[in-house]
C-alpha cells in the first residue's frame, strides 16, 4: 500500500518537479494530490487521507505559513507531517516553523536524493 | 564586486542543478544588438532584514529549454506558454533566495515576493542592459542578463 502525498505550490513547474521525483521509486506513492494555495490544500485535506504534505510558503490566497497554522488547529490533521519547500535558506525561519511543529525543510534548488531522504525519514521507510 | 561574484556563481549553479543548463559569464560587448522583444523578464523583490530586487532576462529559447529540462520533458514536446513563464519565475525565486543567503547568511529573516513576468518591455530591458550591476551570460550561445540590487 503506497502513500498519499499533497503538493501545495502556486508553481506548476515546482509541483511537476516533485511529482516526477516521487515517481522515481524512492517511495511507493499511490496518490499525488495538488493544490495551488493553502486554501485549496485545506479542502483536499478535509476530503482525502494524506500521509505527507509538501508546501511552498509564498502563495496567493493563502500562504504556506497560514495553512500550517490552520492544520495545527485541526485535530484530525495536525499529525500529518508537513515539509516546507522554500528558496529561503534562513535559520530564523526554520526555528519559527520548528516551534509550530514543522521539522522538515527542503531548500530550493534540491536534488531527488534530498526529497527521498526526507520522505524515508518521515515515513520510516 | 562581492555581490556580483556571488550572484554570478549562484545563477550558474542553480541553472545547472535544476535544468542542466550551463551559463557562461561574458562581457557586455559580446551581447550587443539584442532585441528586447525576444526576452522574458522576471522580477522579484525581497524585504525584511534585507531589502532589494532581482531581474532575470532570459531569451525565449532559453526559457523554453528551462521549462523542458526542469520538468523532464522531451526536447520536441510542446510546452504551454504558462509552463515556460512559470519555470522562469521559479528560477528567479530560487536564485533570489540563494543570493540573499549567500550574501547575508542564514540569520536574516526576509520575505520573497511572488515573481512577476512580462515579455520584453523596452524600457525595462534598456534599463537592465545598461545598469552597472548587471551580469551578462551566454547559455548555449543565447544571452541572459541578471541584475540584483540591495
Amino acid at each position: 500500500m503506497g502513500y498519499s502525498v499533497l503538493l501545495v505550490d502556486d508553481s506548476k513547474t515546482q509541483r511537476a518537479i516533485i511529482k516526477k521525483i516521487l515517481g522515481m521509486a524512492c517511495v511507493e506513492v499511490d496518490n499525488i494530490y495538488e493544490a495551488e494555495n493553502g486554501k485549496v490544500a485545506l479542502e483536499v485535506l478535509s476530503k482525502e487521507k494524506i500521509d505527507i504534505v509538501f508546501t511552498d510558503l509564498n502563495m496567493p490566497v493563502m500562504t504556506g505559513e497560514e495553512m500550517v497554522e490552520k492544520i495545527s488547529e485541526i485535530d484530525s490533521l495536525k499529525k500529518i507531517p508537513v515539509v516546507i519547500v522554500t528558496s529561503k535558506g534562513s535559520d530564523v525561519l526554520k526555528n519559527e516553523f520548528e516551534k509550530k511543529g514543522v521539522k522538515f525543510f527542503l531548500t530550493k534548488p534540491f536534488t531527488p536524493e534530498d526529497i527521498c531522504d526526507i520522505i524515508n525519514e518521515l515515513l520510516g521507510e | 564586486m562581492k555581490n556580483i561574484t556571488i550572484t554570478e556563481k549562484v545563477f550558474v549553479e542553480v541553472l545547472e542543478t535544476t535544468a542542466f543548463l550551463f551559463a557562461e559569464p561574458v562581457d557586455r560587448h559580446e551581447l550587443e544588438n539584442l532585441g528586447h522583444e525576444n526576452f522574458f523578464i522576471t522580477y522579484i523583490t525581497f524585504s525584511g532584514d534585507v531589502n532589494g530586487n532581482l531581474f532575470i532576462l532570459l531569451s525565449r529559447e532559453t526559457a523554453h529549454q528551462l521549462a523542458v529540462n526542469m520538468m523532464g520533458l522531451d526536447d520536441d514536446e510542446e510546452v504551454d506558454n504558462s509552463y515556460i513563464e512559470d519555470a522562469a519565475m521559479e528560477l528567479a525565486n530560487m536564485v533570489c533566495g540563494k543570493v540573499v543567503t549567500a550574501n547575508f547568511g542564514k540569520e536574516k529573516l526576509y520575505d520573497i515576493s511572488i515573481p512577476l513576468i512580462n515579455s520584453g518591455k523596452e524600457d525595462i530591458f534598456d534599463q537592465i542592459y545598461n545598469d552597472e550591476n548587471t551580469i551578462y551570460f551566454s547559455i548555449d550561445g543565447r544571452p541572459a542578463l541578471v541584475n540584483i540590487k540591495f
